[in-house]
Protein backbone atom coordinates (compact mmCIF):
# COMPACT_ATOMS: atom_id res chain seq x y z
CA UNK A 1 0.00 0.00 0.00
CA UNK A 2 3.01 2.24 0.96
CA UNK A 3 4.38 2.08 -3.00
CA UNK A 4 0.48 2.30 -4.34
CA UNK A 5 0.46 6.03 -1.79
CA UNK A 6 3.78 6.83 -3.07
CA UNK A 7 2.05 6.44 -6.66
CA UNK A 8 -0.89 8.42 -5.69
CA UNK A 9 1.20 11.65 -4.17
CA UNK A 10 3.49 11.65 -7.04
CA UNK A 11 0.60 11.90 -9.88
CA UNK A 12 -1.90 13.91 -7.82
CA UNK A 13 -0.57 16.36 -5.74
CA UNK A 14 -0.78 18.88 -7.88
CA UNK A 15 -3.90 18.51 -9.02
CA UNK A 16 -5.50 18.06 -5.59
CA UNK A 17 -3.42 21.32 -4.89
CA UNK A 18 -4.85 23.66 -7.95
CA UNK A 19 -8.16 22.00 -6.99
CA UNK A 20 -7.95 23.33 -3.38
CA UNK A 21 -6.50 27.08 -4.51
CA UNK A 22 -9.29 27.68 -7.34
CA UNK A 23 -12.10 26.40 -4.73
CA UNK A 24 -10.29 28.20 -1.67
CA UNK A 25 -8.06 30.91 -3.17
CA UNK A 26 -5.74 31.08 -0.75
CA UNK A 27 -2.36 29.14 -0.87
CA UNK A 28 -1.69 28.29 2.38
CA UNK A 29 -5.57 27.33 2.71
CA UNK A 30 -5.10 25.44 0.07
CA UNK A 31 -2.03 23.47 0.78
CA UNK A 32 -3.83 22.69 4.25
CA UNK A 33 -6.66 20.86 2.98
CA UNK A 34 -4.10 19.02 0.42
CA UNK A 35 -2.55 18.03 3.05
CA UNK A 36 -5.14 16.68 4.82
CA UNK A 37 -6.83 15.54 1.36
CA UNK A 38 -4.00 12.91 0.80
CA UNK A 39 -4.19 11.65 4.46
CA UNK A 40 -7.21 10.81 4.12
CA UNK A 41 -6.70 9.07 0.60
CA UNK A 42 -4.23 7.29 2.99
CA UNK A 43 -6.61 6.30 5.63
CA UNK A 44 -9.37 5.61 3.16
CA UNK A 45 -7.19 3.57 0.26
CA UNK A 46 -7.47 0.31 2.07
CA UNK A 47 -11.54 0.49 1.69
CA UNK A 48 -11.02 1.79 -1.85
CA UNK A 49 -13.15 -0.31 -3.61
CA UNK A 50 -12.82 0.79 -7.80
CA UNK A 51 -16.46 1.03 -7.85
CA UNK A 52 -15.15 5.00 -9.14
CA UNK A 53 -12.28 5.90 -10.43
CA UNK A 54 -9.46 6.52 -8.29
CA UNK A 55 -9.33 9.95 -9.93
CA UNK A 56 -13.25 10.89 -8.93
CA UNK A 57 -12.59 9.29 -5.81
CA UNK A 58 -9.56 11.56 -4.63
CA UNK A 59 -11.45 14.84 -6.63
CA UNK A 60 -14.42 14.39 -4.39
CA UNK A 61 -12.60 13.98 -1.10
CA UNK A 62 -10.60 17.21 -2.44
CA UNK A 63 -14.40 19.22 -3.05
CA UNK A 64 -15.93 17.87 0.32
CA UNK A 65 -12.91 19.09 2.16
CA UNK A 66 -12.63 23.11 0.63
CA UNK A 67 -16.10 23.03 1.00
CA UNK A 68 -15.96 21.71 4.98
CA UNK A 69 -12.79 24.02 5.12
CA UNK A 70 -14.71 27.27 3.75
CA UNK A 71 -17.35 26.58 5.81
CA UNK A 72 -15.07 27.34 8.65
CA UNK A 73 -14.20 30.55 7.05
CA UNK A 74 -11.27 31.89 5.23
CA UNK A 75 -10.59 33.81 2.16
CA UNK A 76 -12.56 32.69 -1.28
CA UNK A 77 -11.37 34.88 -3.95
CA UNK A 78 -8.23 34.03 -5.86
CA UNK A 79 -4.90 35.57 -4.57
CA UNK A 80 -3.34 38.22 -6.04
CA UNK A 81 -0.23 37.44 -4.94
CA UNK A 82 0.62 34.70 -6.99
CA UNK A 83 4.37 34.60 -7.61
CA UNK A 84 3.99 33.87 -11.45
CA UNK A 85 1.55 37.26 -11.78
CA UNK A 86 3.62 39.09 -9.66
CA UNK A 87 6.65 38.28 -11.57
CA UNK A 88 4.31 38.96 -14.81
CA UNK A 89 3.24 42.39 -13.62
CA UNK A 90 6.86 43.42 -12.84
CA UNK A 91 8.07 42.27 -15.60
CA UNK A 92 5.43 44.23 -17.60
CA UNK A 93 5.98 47.41 -15.91
CA UNK A 94 9.73 47.11 -16.28
CA UNK A 95 9.00 46.96 -20.09
CA UNK A 96 7.35 50.26 -20.00
CA UNK A 97 3.97 48.16 -21.04
CA UNK A 98 0.89 50.32 -20.55
CA UNK A 99 -0.79 49.58 -17.17
CA UNK A 100 -4.45 49.26 -19.61
CA UNK A 101 -3.14 46.73 -21.79
CA UNK A 102 -2.05 43.98 -18.17
CA UNK A 103 -5.22 43.37 -16.51
CA UNK A 104 -4.83 42.00 -13.26
CA UNK A 105 -5.75 38.55 -13.00
CA UNK A 106 -7.72 38.41 -9.65
CA UNK A 107 -9.28 41.34 -10.40
CA UNK A 108 -10.86 40.37 -13.34
CA UNK A 109 -11.54 37.16 -10.95
CA UNK A 110 -13.56 38.98 -8.63
CA UNK A 111 -15.66 40.11 -11.50
CA UNK A 112 -16.86 36.89 -12.02
CA UNK A 113 -20.13 34.92 -10.07
CA UNK A 114 -18.20 31.89 -7.76
CA UNK A 115 -18.87 29.36 -9.92
CA UNK A 116 -17.33 30.79 -12.74
CA UNK A 117 -14.17 31.33 -10.69
CA UNK A 118 -13.42 28.32 -10.13
CA UNK A 119 -13.59 26.99 -13.31
CA UNK A 120 -11.79 29.84 -14.64
CA UNK A 121 -9.08 29.59 -12.76
CA UNK A 122 -9.03 25.64 -12.54
CA UNK A 123 -9.04 25.59 -16.47
CA UNK A 124 -5.81 27.29 -16.63
CA UNK A 125 -3.86 25.58 -14.26
CA UNK A 126 -4.72 22.52 -15.75
CA UNK A 127 -3.79 23.51 -19.01
CA UNK A 128 -6.76 24.49 -20.38
CA UNK A 129 -8.38 20.61 -20.63
CA UNK A 130 -12.22 21.10 -20.58
CA UNK A 131 -11.92 16.95 -19.63
CA UNK A 132 -9.92 17.78 -16.48
CA UNK A 133 -11.36 20.63 -15.66
CA UNK A 134 -14.74 18.55 -15.48
CA UNK A 135 -13.30 15.85 -13.82
CA UNK A 136 -11.81 17.70 -11.00
CA UNK A 137 -14.99 19.51 -10.29
CA UNK A 138 -17.17 16.93 -10.80
CA UNK A 139 -19.15 18.96 -13.37
CA UNK A 140 -20.34 18.16 -17.57
CA UNK A 141 -17.73 18.83 -19.78
CA UNK A 142 -20.56 20.83 -21.61
CA UNK A 143 -20.97 23.08 -18.62
CA UNK A 144 -17.47 23.70 -18.23
CA UNK A 145 -17.52 24.95 -21.88
CA UNK A 146 -20.38 26.95 -20.98
CA UNK A 147 -19.22 28.42 -17.90
CA UNK A 148 -15.42 29.56 -19.38
CA UNK A 149 -16.98 30.88 -22.35
CA UNK A 150 -19.75 33.04 -20.67
CA UNK A 151 -16.75 33.80 -18.31
CA UNK A 152 -14.07 35.15 -20.59
CA UNK A 153 -17.13 36.77 -22.78
CA UNK A 154 -18.29 39.05 -19.90
CA UNK A 155 -14.61 39.89 -19.13
CA UNK A 156 -13.69 41.04 -22.56
CA UNK A 157 -16.25 42.88 -22.74
CA UNK A 158 -16.05 44.82 -19.63
CA UNK A 159 -12.49 45.44 -20.34
CA UNK A 160 -13.50 46.71 -24.26
CA UNK A 161 -16.24 49.03 -22.62
CA UNK A 162 -13.59 50.04 -20.56
CA UNK A 163 -10.73 51.08 -22.57
CA UNK A 164 -13.64 53.04 -24.82
CA UNK A 165 -14.28 55.18 -21.89
CA UNK A 166 -10.96 55.88 -21.11
CA UNK A 167 -9.93 56.86 -24.83
CA UNK A 168 -12.86 58.88 -24.80
CA UNK A 169 -12.08 60.51 -21.40
CA UNK B 1 -22.68 44.97 -42.14
CA UNK B 2 -23.45 43.34 -38.79
CA UNK B 3 -21.14 42.33 -36.58
CA UNK B 4 -21.14 38.80 -35.33
CA UNK B 5 -21.61 36.69 -32.38
CA UNK B 6 -19.00 36.74 -30.15
CA UNK B 7 -18.19 32.96 -31.14
CA UNK B 8 -18.09 33.00 -34.31
CA UNK B 9 -15.97 36.40 -34.24
CA UNK B 10 -13.20 34.06 -31.75
CA UNK B 11 -13.55 31.63 -34.12
CA UNK B 12 -12.73 34.03 -37.10
CA UNK B 13 -9.64 35.33 -34.88
CA UNK B 14 -8.25 38.48 -36.21
CA UNK B 15 -8.27 37.62 -39.91
CA UNK B 16 -11.99 37.36 -40.40
CA UNK B 17 -14.23 40.72 -39.88
CA UNK B 18 -12.03 42.34 -37.22
CA UNK B 19 -9.83 43.49 -40.03
CA UNK B 20 -12.78 45.59 -41.18
CA UNK B 21 -14.11 46.28 -37.06
CA UNK B 22 -12.28 48.64 -35.07
CA UNK B 23 -15.10 47.73 -32.21
CA UNK B 24 -14.32 43.73 -32.48
CA UNK B 25 -10.99 44.27 -32.76
CA UNK B 26 -11.11 45.87 -29.62
CA UNK B 27 -12.70 42.97 -28.23
CA UNK B 28 -10.51 40.14 -29.61
CA UNK B 29 -7.29 42.37 -27.85
CA UNK B 30 -9.31 42.11 -24.47
CA UNK B 31 -9.69 38.91 -25.18
CA UNK B 32 -6.30 38.27 -25.71
CA UNK B 33 -5.83 40.13 -22.75
CA UNK B 34 -7.53 38.32 -20.42
CA UNK B 35 -6.87 34.99 -21.72
CA UNK B 36 -2.53 35.90 -21.13
CA UNK B 37 -3.58 38.18 -17.58
CA UNK B 38 -5.23 34.35 -16.53
CA UNK B 39 -2.38 31.88 -18.39
CA UNK B 40 0.47 34.54 -16.62
CA UNK B 41 -1.60 33.96 -12.83
CA UNK B 42 -1.77 30.49 -12.95
CA UNK B 43 0.36 28.34 -15.51
CA UNK B 44 2.74 27.49 -12.95
CA UNK B 45 0.71 26.97 -9.87
CA UNK B 46 1.54 23.76 -8.41
CA UNK B 47 2.33 21.98 -4.89
CA UNK B 48 4.78 23.44 -2.64
CA UNK B 49 7.91 21.22 -2.89
CA UNK B 50 7.77 20.34 0.64
CA UNK B 51 3.84 19.49 1.23
CA UNK B 52 4.70 15.37 0.29
CA UNK B 53 6.81 15.38 2.92
CA UNK B 54 5.09 16.78 5.20
CA UNK B 55 2.13 14.95 4.59
CA UNK B 56 4.47 11.31 4.64
CA UNK B 57 5.58 12.97 8.21
CA UNK B 58 2.00 12.80 9.51
CA UNK B 59 1.34 9.56 8.36
CA UNK B 60 4.21 8.60 10.17
CA UNK B 61 3.10 10.52 13.48
CA UNK B 62 -0.59 9.89 13.89
CA UNK B 63 -0.71 6.30 12.44
CA UNK B 64 1.03 3.88 15.21
CA UNK B 65 4.08 2.30 14.04
CA UNK B 66 2.81 -1.58 14.67
CA UNK B 67 -0.24 -2.56 13.44
CA UNK B 68 -3.28 -2.71 16.44
CA UNK B 69 -3.42 -6.09 17.67
CA UNK B 70 -7.26 -5.63 18.13
CA UNK B 71 -7.83 -7.45 14.62
CA UNK B 72 -5.86 -10.66 16.37
CA UNK B 73 -7.53 -10.10 19.68
CA UNK B 74 -10.93 -10.72 18.14
CA UNK B 75 -9.96 -13.51 16.08
CA UNK B 76 -9.08 -15.62 19.39
CA UNK B 77 -11.89 -14.46 20.99
CA UNK B 78 -14.22 -15.51 18.54
CA UNK B 79 -12.36 -18.95 17.97
CA UNK B 80 -12.28 -19.79 21.54
CA UNK B 81 -15.99 -19.15 21.35
CA UNK B 82 -16.54 -21.64 18.87
CA UNK B 83 -14.59 -24.34 20.69
CA UNK B 84 -16.20 -23.06 23.86
CA UNK B 85 -19.46 -24.31 21.91
CA UNK B 86 -18.34 -27.19 20.45
CA UNK B 87 -17.32 -28.57 23.90
CA UNK B 88 -20.71 -27.63 25.65
CA UNK B 89 -22.63 -29.11 22.45
CA UNK B 90 -20.08 -32.63 21.90
CA UNK B 91 -21.41 -34.54 25.04
CA UNK B 92 -25.05 -33.98 24.08
CA UNK B 93 -24.69 -35.13 20.20
CA UNK B 94 -22.37 -38.17 20.85
CA UNK B 95 -25.14 -40.56 21.19
CA UNK B 96 -26.43 -39.58 18.54
CA UNK B 97 -23.41 -39.91 16.48
CA UNK B 98 -22.98 -43.69 18.40
CA UNK B 99 -26.08 -44.50 16.99
CA UNK B 100 -25.61 -43.38 13.27
CA UNK B 101 -22.20 -45.38 13.20
CA UNK B 102 -23.62 -48.55 14.92
CA UNK B 103 -26.42 -48.16 12.58
CA UNK B 104 -24.07 -48.11 9.57
CA UNK B 105 -22.13 -51.09 10.89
Amino acid sequence: MAEEFERIVREFQDKIFRLAFSMLGDRAAAEETAQEVLFRVWKGLPRFRAESSLSTWIYSITRNACLTARARGGPRAVSLEEPAARREAERRVAAGWPTVASPDAGALLDRLPAKYRHVVALFYMQEKSYDEVARMLGLPVGTVKTYLFRARKSLAEELARERVRKGAA
Amino acid sequence: MACPEFEDLVREGAGGHATRCEECRALLDALADVDAAFEAAFADVSAPPDMAAAVRARVARELPLRPSPLPEILDFIGWAAVLALAVVLLPRFLPLIDVALAGLG
